[in-house]
């Protein structure tokens, strides 16, 4: 799971997965299990900031502004969902500064 | 290079996705996709339409049939990619678990271009039929099932695995009423059987000493597997029946019926012993059980010789699976 020591890591996107949005859902294809995985609204938005390839931190921060949430539940949102994805190995950390 | 034959199949239908897994894993021919939803307008069908569309794989294969595979087919009628489906079932499988309309439904359908039959006589019957047709047989490694060592005391522990679309097919009324018959100190394993009332009930009544391990993963399935002393499956219609090959594999003698070609291959005196021709008979096959758990050596043996034949047949039945599938790829 991300800590706060990775407010800086940049993720890079697991070039096997499968990943589509679809009617304003995220699907992915994960290589293992060959199943799809939905995300929600707040996970689909985690996502475009991956793929522009911004830091943890600075997901942290859109995160709070676009849902206007306290910083706290932000970075925690966050750090699950990228923890969850590291987990399933679709992101992993591409650098830590 | 990209897979040329894609495979799919609804996640209801768990022996396809099962048998779609191992095609893909001893063969190295195919990717498998489970289709998880059952909505025919939903988010599902239209990622893997997308990415169908993308990879451009010659052939995509179906395992059984229906709505869903339709729906597919249709929001990639615009491809070049050809459609063939694997039938896994025999002509009384379908018969009996009422999957005639879809068999129908499938063959009449005009981009279902193959039609591969897991039972080589189903196969022979269609051969003259307008589509491609051709025995494809279900694949297994049996490197994957290696022979266990046999259990030396104890209790004897027979199994009766099967999953719930199969029950109608697997004898196992006869089969219950032949355990009931033993003397002999003896533990049936199940895999959810108590789940159905009818049969939970008939266990009870016919007093037996049983243990319900429920659904198992792949994991302790093969754990379990090396427990077993003898497997049942005195089934009345089988394509292949892969839980009997499994067993074997590891040198577990299976009591089966003639309709089982998982153990088609055993020799004369071995078939005698393991094969019950009056499977509609409980004392024939309490017979033929006495016997087994009489005499383990003579058991441990016959479960050899069947495995090694069984391993005999499983590379015959993957030489044809993968002419069979490398000659529709390259037609697709």
């Amino acid at each position: 799971m991300a800590t706060k020591k990775t407010v800086g890591s940049i993720y890079e996107i697991n070039p096997d997965i499968a990943c589509r949005e679809i009617r304003g859902q995220l699907l992915f294809l994960c290589p293992e299990d060959r199943r799809l995985y939905t995300t929600n609204n707040t996970g689909r938005f985690v996502w475009r900031q991956l793929l522009r390839r911004s830091p943890a931190g600075k997901i942290i921060a859109f995160f709070q502004k676009e849902f206007s949430l306290p910083e706290e539940e932000a970075a925690r949102d966050v750090r699950k969902f990228l923890g969850e994805l590291e987990r399933r190995q679709i992101i992993r950390k591409a650098n830590s500064l | 290079m990209a897979t040329e034959i894609v495979t799919f199949a609804a996640s209801g239908f768990l022996g396809p996705n099962r048998t779609l897994r191992n095609l893909e894993r001893c063969l190295d021919m195919t990717r498998h996709f489970q289709l998880v939803s059952n909505d025919v307008h939903g988010r599902e069908l239209v990622f893997y339409a997308q990415m169908m569309r993308d990879q451009r794989p010659r052939l995509i294969l179906f395992g059984g049939w229906c709505n869903l595979y339709a729906a597919m087919i249709a929001k990639l009628r615009a491809s070049k990619i050809r459609f063939g489906v694997w039938w896994l079932s025999t002509g009384g499988q379908t018969d009996m678990s009422a999957e005639v309309d879809r068999f129908n439904a499938a063959l009449s359908h005009d981009r279902i271009r193959y039609f591969a039959f897991a039972h080589e006589p189903f196969a022979d019957a269609l051969s003259g039929h307008r589509k491609t047709v051709a025995y494809l047989p279900v694949p297994m490694d049996p490197m994957e099932f290696q022979p266990r060592p046999e259990r030396q005391s104890g209790p004897t522990i027979l199994s009766l695995f099967c999953s719930p679309h199969e029950y109608r097919r697997k004898n196992i009324l006869n089969t219950l009423l032949a355990v009931s018959r033993l003397e002999d100190d003896c533990i049936l394993y199940v895999n959810g059987l108590t789940k159905a009332t009818c049969y939970r009930r008939l266990l009870n009544t016919l007093k037996l000493r049983f243990r319900d391990l429920g659904w198992m993963s792949d994991v302790v399935y093969r754990r379990v597997l090396t427990t077993i002393d003898i497997g049942l499956q005195i089934s009345f219609t089988e394509s292949f029946n892969q839980v009997a090959a499994e067993h074997l594999a590891k040198s577990i003698p299976v009591l089966a019926s003639p309709l089982v070609p998982a153990l088609a291959a055993l020799s004369g005196q071995d078939r005698r012993r393991l094969i019950v021709d009056s499977f509609e008979d409980p004392s024939a096959i309490a017979n033929r059980l006495r016997w087994l758990i009489h005499h383990p050596a003579e058991r441990h043996q016959i479960a050899s010789r069947a495995s090694q034949r069984l391993r005999d047949l499983t590379q015959r039945n993957m030489s044809t699976a993968r002419r069979v599938l490398k000659a529709w790829a390259e037609a697709a």
